[in-house]
C-alpha cells in the first residue's frame, strides 16, 4: 500500500485524533450561553461626569430604595454576560486578602447592603432590608435600623440580628486571644487581629449591636461618634453560611472562606434580587434569580460574569461574547469602543484621581516656597486638555481633595493655582534663594535644583504623559525633572521619590482620607507635618451634622493647599460600554457598574 | 536507554534545584506581594502585619526557600498570596494550555514537514519561494499582532455569515448550555484562532528547518543509491530521504513542545485562555513565589522529560545512535 493509498486513513484517524484533544475539557454546563449577534444599529454614546461623594445626612429616613431605580426599556427575562477584569480570589470581599472591586461587582445583588450610594453620589437607603433607620442618639451615637419583615436569606433563614452582629464582629478589627485571655501578639510585639478585616473604619468605634424591640429592629451603640456610618453594613453578611462555611467556625469561615478555589454554592446564600447559581473557576460567574427574593424581581433571569482581561474586552463586545464591560479607561480601547456601531458607551469620572505628592523629607522640598512654585509652575489645564480631554471633553482639573465636582460638598479651593503662573514661580524661587546657573537650571548653594518624579506603575501611558508635561513645564522656570515609572509600590512607602505621581480612590468613607494627610497617618507618603489636620480630622470624623462636617473637610483640604503637600490633578475617566441588545446599564463611580444590575433588560 | 536516562536525570535534578533557587530569589526580592494591601489606606496596620507573618515576609529568602522545598518535596506546592491552593490552579491552568498546544503542534508539524518536504524536492519552484516567503513573513510577525489580526477577521466573519463561528476570549463560553455536538462545536469554535496563531508561527519554522535537513540529505550517497536502484521518487523521498531529514526536526519539535508548555504567554493573554502562560503572569504580578515555583517546576520537568523524549526519538529514528 503506497503512502497516497495509506493517506486518506492516516488523515482520517489524525482529524478525529485532533478533534477528541480539542473537545478535551468541555463540560456540561447549567444555564444558557447568549448567543444573540449585536443588531447593525447606528452607535448611541452618550457620556456623563460622576458626582461627587454624598454630603452624609443625620436622619437616614427615607422611602427611596435602591430598588426603585427607574425601570429601562426592555422585556422582563433573558441574560446578559457582564465581564469583569480579574477573577476575585475569593467571594468575601471584605476580607483583606479578597478585597476587591471585582468581587463587590459580583456580590453587590447577591449580599444585601443597608445603603447603597447612587450616581449622584447620596447615600440611598435599601428598603428592600431596612424599613427605616434613625439616628436617634448623637451621644452616644445611636442608630436604630428597622428590619424590613420579609427579609430573609435564599436558605430561608431570616435576615437578622445574628448578620448585623457578625459584620461588626468581623470587622472591628479586635485581637485575637489567648488561651488565658490576654490578647494574642506575633513576635513583634503587635496585636494579631482575629479576622482578616479589609478594613475596620465605624465597625472598630461600635460598642455593641444588639436586638431591640422584640427583634424587629437593632440597635447600634458607638463608643465615639462614626460620621460615615451610612457606609457601613455595606454588605450585611449571613452569619450561618459563613459559619457552615468555616465547618462551624465562623473565624474560619469569615478567613478562609469563599475563596476561588472551593465555593460552596450552598453557603452562597442570598439575601438580594439575585443568586449565584453557578461558579466555574478561573472562567465565570453565573447569577440567577433569587426564588427567595421578596422585592421587585429582577429583570433578567440571568447575569452570566466570566473574566476576561480588559485589553480583550473590546473585541469580547463586538463580538457578541459580552454585553456589558467596565474596562480601565485606555485611549486606544474607549474610541475603539464608541467606533463600534451597536454599543452605548458613557465616560465617567469617578473617585480615582491622580495627584502628585512632594517627598519633604527632601531638603529642597521641606521649604513651602518651592513646592508652590512648583505648583504653580505645572499648568494642570494643559495636563487635562492633553491627557484627560480625549477621552471625554467634560473632563476638568480637580481642585479639592475631598470631594469631587458636581458633589454638594464640593469648593474649589485651588485658588491660586487655578492658572498657572510662571512669573510668580520664579519670583518664589528666586526669594528662596535659587538662581540659574549657565545651564538655566537653577541652583543654590552649589546644588542644583533637581528632581525625580516617579509614577506609579511604568505602562501607564496617562501618567507617562503627565510626567512628560510636567517636565517640560518645569523645565521652564528652571528644575530639572528626572522622570520614571515603577512597578514596585513599595517606592511610596519607602519615601524613593521626591515627586510622585500616582491615584488614590476617594468616595463616600471620607474618614480614610485621614490615613493620607494627616501627619501620622500610614499613607502620608510625603510626609507633611501640620497637626491642625489631625485636629480637623478628629472633628470631622465625629461630626454627624453633615454641613459643618463638609466645612471641616474644606477647611482640611485649604490647609493641605496652603501646605502643598500634594498637588490634584484630575478625576481619572471611566468607561461602561454595552451592546444595544441591553438597556439600562448607567455609570455609577460610588457603587460600580451594577449598582442597577437588577434593572438591566435585555431585548 | 536507561544509562541514557540516568545520565539525563544526573544532571538534571541539580539543575532544577539551582533554577527553582534563583527564580524564588527573583520574584521574592522584585517587590512586595502585599503591596495592593499597603497602599488601601483602609487596610488595618495590623491585617497586614499578620499577613506578613503568616507569608514568611520577614525571613530571610533562604529560609523561605528552603521551606518551600521542604514542603515540595513532600508533594505540597503550598498556596498562594491569598491563601488558594496552587496544585488546584496548576491542575486548572495545565490542561488548558495542553490542549492548546497539542492541537497547534500536531497541525504545524504535519504541514511543516510537508511543506518543507516538497519545497525540499521543488527546489527554487513557486511553490519553494512561495513558501520561503511565508515563512519569512510568520517569522517576522510578532505573536500578539497577528493574534489580534486573527481575533479581528474572526469578528468580520462573524459579522459576514451572521453566525458566530469563531470565538475571540476564553476557551469555552460561559454558562454553556446544550447538546454534546453544541458543546463540542463551542470549545473548537474557541480553539480555532488562538491555534491558528500558534500554527502559523511554528509552520514556518518547522518547514524551514524540513526544507534544510531534506536538501542535505538529497544529496547523500544512500539516497542516490536507492535511486539507482529503480526505487520511485516518491519511495525515495518518504522512506530514505524524509526518515533522515526529520531528525533535526524532531529535536526541535520536542524542545518547542516543552517551551510552549511554559504558556503561549501572548497568545493566552489574548484570547484569555487560562492556561500556564496566564498562571506565570499572574505569579510575576503579584510577585507570588509559590505560584511562580510550582509554574517553573512543571515546566522544568517538562523540559527535561521531552529532551529525554528528543534523544529516545532519535535512536527510533536513527539506529546508528542507539549503539552510542
Amino acid at each position: 500500500m503506497t503512502l497516497l493509498q495509506r493517506a486518506p486513513r492516516s488523515t482520517a484517524l489524525l482529524i478525529a485524533s485532533l478533534l477528541t484533544i480539542a473537545a478535551c475539557g468541555s463540560s456540561a454546563k447549567n444555564g444558557t450561553a447568549t448567543t444573540a449577534q449585536p443588531a447593525a444599529t447606528t452607535a448611541a454614546a452618550s457620556s456623563s461626569s460622576a458626582a461627587g461623594p454624598a454630603s452624609t445626612t443625620t436622619t437616614a429616613s427615607s422611602s427611596s430604595a435602591v430598588t426603585t431605580a427607574a425601570p429601562s426599556a426592555g422585556n422582563s427575562g433573558g441574560s446578559a454576560i457582564f465581564t469583569v477584569d480579574t477573577e476575585p480570589t475569593g467571594l468575601n470581599y471584605n476580607n483583606a486578602d479578597d478585597n476587591s472591586a471585582q468581587g463587590s461587582y459580583l456580590m453587590q445583588h447577591v449580599w444585601p447592603w443597608a445603603y447603597v450610594v447612587d450616581p449622584t453620589g447620596v447615600f440611598v437607603l435599601n428598603t428592600d432590608l431596612l424599613t427605616k433607620v434613625e439616628v436617634t442618639k448623637s451621644d452616644p451615637q445611636t442608630i436604630v435600623y428597622t428590619l424590613n419583615p420579609k427579609a430573609v436569606w435564599s436558605d430561608g433563614t431570616p435576615i437578622g440580628i445574628d448578620d448585623f452582629k457578625y459584620s461588626w464582629i468581623a470587622q472591628n478589627g479586635a485581637p485575637a486571644k489567648n488561651a488565658d485571655g490576654t490578647d494574642k501578639k506575633d513576635d513583634k510585639g503587635n496585636p494579631v487581629p482575629l479576622y482578616n478585616a479589609a478594613a475596620t473604619n465605624g465597625y472598630e468605634d461600635v460598642k455593641s449591636v444588639e436586638s431591640t424591640d422584640g427583634g424587629t429592629t437593632i440597635t447600634v451603640v458607638f463608643n465615639k461618634p462614626y460620621a460615615d456610618w451610612q457606609a457601613m453594613f455595606g454588605p450585611v453578611i449571613p452569619f450561618e453560611a459563613f459559619k457552615a462555611e468555616g465547618g462551624g467556625d465562623e473565624v474560619k469561615g469569615f478567613n478562609e472562606g469563599f475563596k476561588k478555589d472551593k465555593i460552596n454554592l450552598a453557603n452562597v446564600v442570598s439575601g438580594a434580587a439575585y443568586k449565584m447559581s453557578e461558579y466555574k473557576v478561573g472562567q465565570s460567574a453565573t447569577l440567577v434569580r433569587n426564588d427567595k427574593w421578596w422585592g421587585a424581581p429582577a429583570k433578567l433571569e440571568k447575569i452570566i460574569v466570566p473574566f476576561i482581561a480588559d485589553p480583550q474586552t473590546p473585541d469580547a463586545l463586538a463580538n457578541g461574547e459580552a454585553d456589558v464591560i467596565y474596562p480601565q479607561a485606555q485611549l486606544d480601547l474607549v474610541q475603539k469602543v464608541k467606533g463600534e456601531s451597536n454599543v452605548a458607551a458613557q465616560v465617567g469620572f469617578g473617585t480615582f484621581w491622580e495627584h502628585l505628592d512632594f517627598n519633604q523629607t527632601n531638603p529642597i522640598l521641606a521649604d513651602v516656597n518651592v513646592r508652590k512654585a512648583i505648583a504653580k509652575a505645572i499648568d494642570r489645564s494643559d495636563i487635562v486638555t492633553k491627557v484627560i480631554k480625549p477621552f471625554d471633553a467634560k473632563a476638568q482639573v480637580l481642585d479639592n481633595r475631598m470631594y469631587f465636582p458636581g458633589s454638594a460638598g464640593y469648593v474649589d479651593n485651588g485658588g491660586d493655582y487655578a492658572k498657572a503662573d510662571l512669573v510668580e514661580a520664579k519670583r518664589l524661587l528666586d526669594a528662596a534663594g535659587w538662581k540659574p546657573g549657565t545651564d538655566g537650571i537653577l541652583a543654590k548653594g552649589g546644588k542644583k535644583l533637581s528632581l525625580r518624579l516617579v509614577w506609579y506603575k511604568v505602562a501607564n501611558k496617562r501618567r507617562e504623559s503627565t510626567a512628560q508635561l510636567v517636565q517640560n513645564q518645569l523645565k521652564q522656570i528652571g528644575i530639572d525633572i528626572q522622570a520614571a515609572g515603577n512597578d514596585n509600590g513599595g517606592f511610596l512607602s519607602a519615601g524613593d521619590f521626591d515627586i510622585a505621581l500616582f491615584g488614590w480612590t476617594g468616595g463616600s468613607v471620607l474618614s480614610a482620607n485621614t490615613s493620607i494627610f494627616a501627619d501620622d497617618g500610614g499613607q502620608n507618603y510625603g510626609k507633611n507635618k501640620d497637626p491642625k489636620i489631625r485636629q480637623l480630622f478628629d472633628q470631622a470624623n465625629v461630626e454627624l451634622d453633615a454641613t459643618k462636617r463638609t466645612a471641616l473637610m474644606n477647611q482640611i483640604d485649604v490647609l493641605v493647599w496652603n501646605d502643598m503637600a500634594q498637588l490634584p490633578i484630575a478625576q481619572v475617566p471611566e468607561l461602561l460600554a454595552w451592546n444595544n441588545r441591553i438597556s439600562g446599564p448607567q455609570y455609577d463611580a460610588y457603587q460600580g457598574p451594577t449598582w442597577n444590575e437588577p434593572f438591566w433588560t435585555a431585548k | 536507554m536507561l544509562a541514557l536516562i540516568g545520565r539525563r536525570l544526573f544532571v538534571a535534578v541539580p539543575l532544577v534545584v539551582v533554577a527553582s533557587f534563583l527564580c524564588f530569589a527573583l520574584v521574592a526580592s522584585s517587590g512586595d506581594p502585599l503591596e495592593a494591601l499597603r497602599l488601601n489606606p483602609r487596610t488595618p496596620p495590623a491585617v497586614i502585619a499578620k499577613r506578613s507573618s503568616e507569608l514568611h515576609l520577614d525571613q530571610p529568602i533562604v529560609v523561605r526557600y528552603s521551606s518551600w522545598l521542604r514542603d515540595a518535596l513532600h508533594g505540597d506546592l503550598g498556596t498562594d498570596n491569598n491563601g488558594s491552593s496552587v496544585s488546584a490552579q496548576l491542575s486548572r491552568a495545565l490542561p488548558v494550555t495542553l490542549r492548546l498546544v497539542l492541537v497547534a503542534e500536531i497541525v504545524a508539524v504535519l504541514i511543516g514537514v510537508a511543506l518543507g518536504v516538497v519545497s525540499a524536492t521543488k527546489q527554487y519552484s513557486w511553490f519553494d519561494l512561495g513558501t520561503t516567503a511565508f515563512s519569512f513573513v510568520a517569522f517576522a510577525l510578532p505573536v500578539f499582532w497577528l493574534a489580534a489580526v486573527f481575533k479581528d477577521l474572526g469578528i468580520r466573519i462573524n459579522r459576514a455569515v451572521g453566525h458566530r463561528l469563531f470565538f475571540t476570549v476564553q476557551q469555552q463560553s460561559p454558562g454553556l448550555q446544550g447538546s454534546t455536538w453544541h458543546r463540542f462545536a463551542d470549545t473548537l469554535g474557541h480553539l480555532v484562532l488562538p491555534a491558528l496563531t500558534l500554527i502559523v508561527v511554528n509552520i514556518a519554522t518547522y518547514s524551514r528547518f524540513q526544507r534544510a535537513s531534506m536538501l542535505d540529505v538529497q544529496t547523500a550517497d544512500y539516497v542516490r543509491t536507492a535511486r539507482g536502484k529503480g526505487l520511485s521518487e516518491a519511495r525515495v523521498t518518504v522512506r530514505h530521504a524524509m526518515r533522515n531529514a526529520l531528525i533535526p526536526v524532531t529535536t526541535l519539535v520536542a524542545l518547542d513542545f516543552g517551551q510552549l508548555l511554559g504558556g503561549a504567554v501572548l497568545t493566552e493573554r489574548v484570547f484569555q485562555w487560562k492556561g500556564m502562560g496566564t498562571l506565570l503572569v499572574t505569579a510575576v504580578t503579584k510577585r507570588d513565589v509559590n505560584l511562580m515555583q510550582a509554574w517553573l517546576v512543571v515546566i522544568a520537568v517538562t523540559v527535561v522529560v521531552f529532551n529525554l523524549v528528543a534523544d529516545v526519538m532519535y535512536g527510533v529514528l536513527d539506529p546508528r545512535t542507539r549503539r552510542g
